[in-house]
């Protein structure tokens, strides 16, 4: 497999991994929801690339459906991987093209309106994440684009994919102990499958964030792992090896939906 | 794993938070708690005798990783040091090398059977960077090639632990075989013919965070030939496990001849000092490389060196290693096997690798060394452990009861 270009992998992470954490944010905070109120409707974005992400409103929530199709979806496209990298950081000013749902502007805006509060959830300033509810929502909807990102890197990064494979299969499961967040990653026959809740086997490695401020820290490459390991604060038991290169592709994730570099 | 974290001594407390806020990870390197059992290792050591240590919370530590390695006789060895002692009275860091740096280097040359010259540093990885810049200049070639999962220093043509502080031109000339694969060897040497300057091994495989595995029959000879039939030169990687195993090189017990080997961890009980040997053939590009360093003529080092070299063959230390590790695998693998559990002992005895058969999370070997640990046994959970001469086989038997309740509450508590 060529290696991907570095403008296609944060495409695929903005489609697969960005667009993937609108589940968790419209299921855990309360304005989303009420911001989609009744609205029923999916919207697809493609690329010229082909890349194609759908994900479906209805009920009240968010199921991201991938490449699938969905009937009668909103359909955006985007000129270059670029350009939708462009409008996923608001770096650019060329509009996608709007390829079906022209009469549905009163969805359209509901979206615009999602995303605006999405990108609020997932960089939000310093003061606001000193409020416990707003930090555990924001930890939430982070590990869910995490985990997404992560197999993203996994099958598509040949660096990632390096990492992974010079480990054995292993199941990693990581909890924040005074929240209800967990999650795994299982690496498996050269494949990544993870889930939310509890692992569904016994984990290889087990890391463990004493609480949401380390977490929110780690998450977001801002403490020493060495130094908070010595102090208890984060505490990893089993496979290091697999949690090491799990913490070497997240900064990764990191270096690419921040800066858009790797 | 327990449910909240365990609660440190209250010295190591303060010491390492202290730390955090002026050392990068507050320890950094192999020393890192976190390459061992957090909370319950040791973090800081106080003061250490023959084959025990005390932590800075008087903790005391039967001591089976000897340093990772350096501590060969035993801590603190009283006539290592009166040498030392004696030497630093006459002076230590001078514009010039002392007699001791002749001494030494003719006592090395004396007693490797293929060395005909020497040179020192402070670490391991001084003398590995040193060989490769050596082969490089000799043979007008860049790549290297070296055995898969190995550990060769912190050099930048060798990729170590983790993408940080690397760049992907680092090891543009690196290349791997596999360990015990005649064939990668010849693929890697056909596929880059012309090109390698050396290829380096160490005497016996010793991966980090696996079981150690010796040379297949033939193995390292047949490396030997590739490189005598291309030009390409051999190094031998003995930082770990020279002078335990033979006092003239471990290739002596493997039978063959590398063109340069390094020494360093059991060169001198201790003592800050590195060296590598080499054929004649080798030695006018070894004098064109520019290798040095403030500290790699102290005299101190050195003279503690000959010393411990001389005490090392005189008490036939070797023989003391090999005996004291073996009474220590076979009782842990007989300790173990009493509770249904079946541990591997890889490796020579002297520096021997436990692990748990089958085990690739290292759940079971961690439960083992913190109960291990929190009785007074420091086993580390995934490097190999050096015996030392202090040794005796009362701390031997000691080690392997305390280990005897680990095993057994490591059968009772966590699963396969």
């Amino acid at each position: 497999m060529d290696s991907p270009s570095k403008d296609n992998i944060l495409c695929r992470l903005h489609l697969n991994a960005v667009l993937f954490a609108l589940e968790d944010f419209v299921a855990v905070v309360p304005e989303a929801k009420q911001i989609l109120g009744e609205e029923n409707f999916s919207i697809t974005f493609t690329t010229c690339s082909k890349l194609k992400s759908t994900v479906k409103f209805h009920d009240g929530k968010c199921d991201f459906i991938g490449a699938m199709d969905a009937p009668n979806a909103i359909k955006i496209h985007f000129l270059s991987e670029r350009h939708l990298n462009c409008i996923f950081t608001q770096s650019g000013f060329t509009l996608p093209l709007l390829r079906s749902g022209f009469f549905r502007l009163k969805q359209l805006i509901v979206f615009k309106r999602l995303s605006t509060l999405l990108g609020k959830y997932l960089q939000p300033d310093a003061k606001t994440l000193e409020e416990k509810t707003f930090r555990s929502q924001h930890l939430k909807i982070l590990l869910g684009l995490m985990l997404a990102a992560i197999k993203e890197l996994s099958e598509y990064e040949s660096f990632s994919r390096d990492l992974l494979k010079s480990t054995p299969d292993g199941l990693a499961f990581f909890t924040i102990q005074d929240d209800d967040i967990s999650g795994w990653i299982q690496w498996k026959d050269d494949k990544v499958n993870y889930g939310k809740g509890d692992a569904p086997y016994p984990p290889d490695v087990r890391i463990v964030f004493e609480d949401s401020s380390i977490a929110l820290a780690a998450f977001h490459n801002k403490i020493i792992n060495m130094a908070e390991i010595g102090l208890g604060r984060l505490r990893i038991d089993g496979d290091t090896a697999f949690a090491e290169r799990l913490g070497w592709m997240s900064e990764r994730i990191s270096l690419y939906l921040e800066n858009g570099r790797s | 794993m327990e449910d909240h974290r365990p609660q440190l001594p209250k010295k190591t407390q303060e010491l390492f938070e202290r730390a955090v806020q002026v050392i990068p990870g507050g320890i950094y390197g192999h020393n890192s708690p976190a390459n061992t059992i957090p909370g319950i290792a040791p973090y800081f050591a106080e003061r250490a005798e023959g084959c025990r240590y005390w932590d800075v919370d008087g903790r005391e530590y039967i001591d089976f990783l000897s340093s990772y390695g350096p501590i060969v006789l035993g801590h603190n060895n009283k006539e290592v040091n009166a040498t030392a002692d004696e030497q630093r009275k006459a002076g230590d860091c001078f514009n010039h090398p002392s007699e001791r740096f002749v001494e030494l280097a003719e006592y090395l040359v004396g007693s490797i059977d293929f060395a005909d010259w020497a040179i020192f540093g402070k670490n391991g990885s001084d003398m590995v960077n040193w060989a490769i810049k050596i082969a490089r200049e000799y043979t007008g070639r860049k790549k290297v090639i070296y055995i898969d999962g190995a550990y060769h220093g912190s050099g930048n043509w060798c990729p170590t632990r983790g993408p940080s502080g690397s760049i992907a031109e680092d090891h543009v000339h690196s290349h791997t075989f596999l360990w015990n694969d005649v064939h990668s060897v010849h693929d890697l040497v056909k596929r880059h013919k012309g090109q390698i300057a050396a290829i380096i091994t160490t005497p016996y495989h010793h991966p980090g965070g696996a079981d150690s595995v010796l040379p297949a029959e033939g193995f390292l000879q047949e490396i030997e030939n590739v490189c005598k039939s291309n030009g390409v030169v051999f190094i031998l990687d003995d930082i770990r496990a020279g002078f335990r195993l033979h006092h003239g090189g471990s290739h002596q017990v493997f039978n063959f001849t590398p063109d340069i080997s390094c020494y360093c961890k059991a060169i001198a009980n201790g003592y800050p000092l590195s060296a590598a040997v080499g054929r004649d053939e080798f030695k006018q590009a070894a004098s064109k490389v520019f290798m040095t360093g403030s500290y790699w003529f102290s005299a101190v080092p050195m003279a503690a060196a000959l010393t411990c070299l001389q005490i090392l063959k005189r008490d036939k230390v070797v023989e003391h290693l090999q005996a004291m590790g073996k009474r220590l695998t076979h009782g842990l693998e007989n300790a173990a096997a009493k509770y249904g559990l079946q541990v591997n002992c890889s490796g020579p005895p002297a520096l021997p690798y436990l692990s748990f058969i089958e085990e690739t999370n290292l759940m079971r070997m961690q439960a083992f060394c913190r109960y291990c640990m929190e009785n007074g046994v420091f086993f580390h959970p995934h490097h190999n452990w050096f015996i030392n001469a202090a040794h005796q086989e009362s701390d031997i038997d000691e080690a392997i009861n305390i280990a005897d309740h680990a095993f057994k509450k490591v059968a009772n508590k966590v699963p396969a």
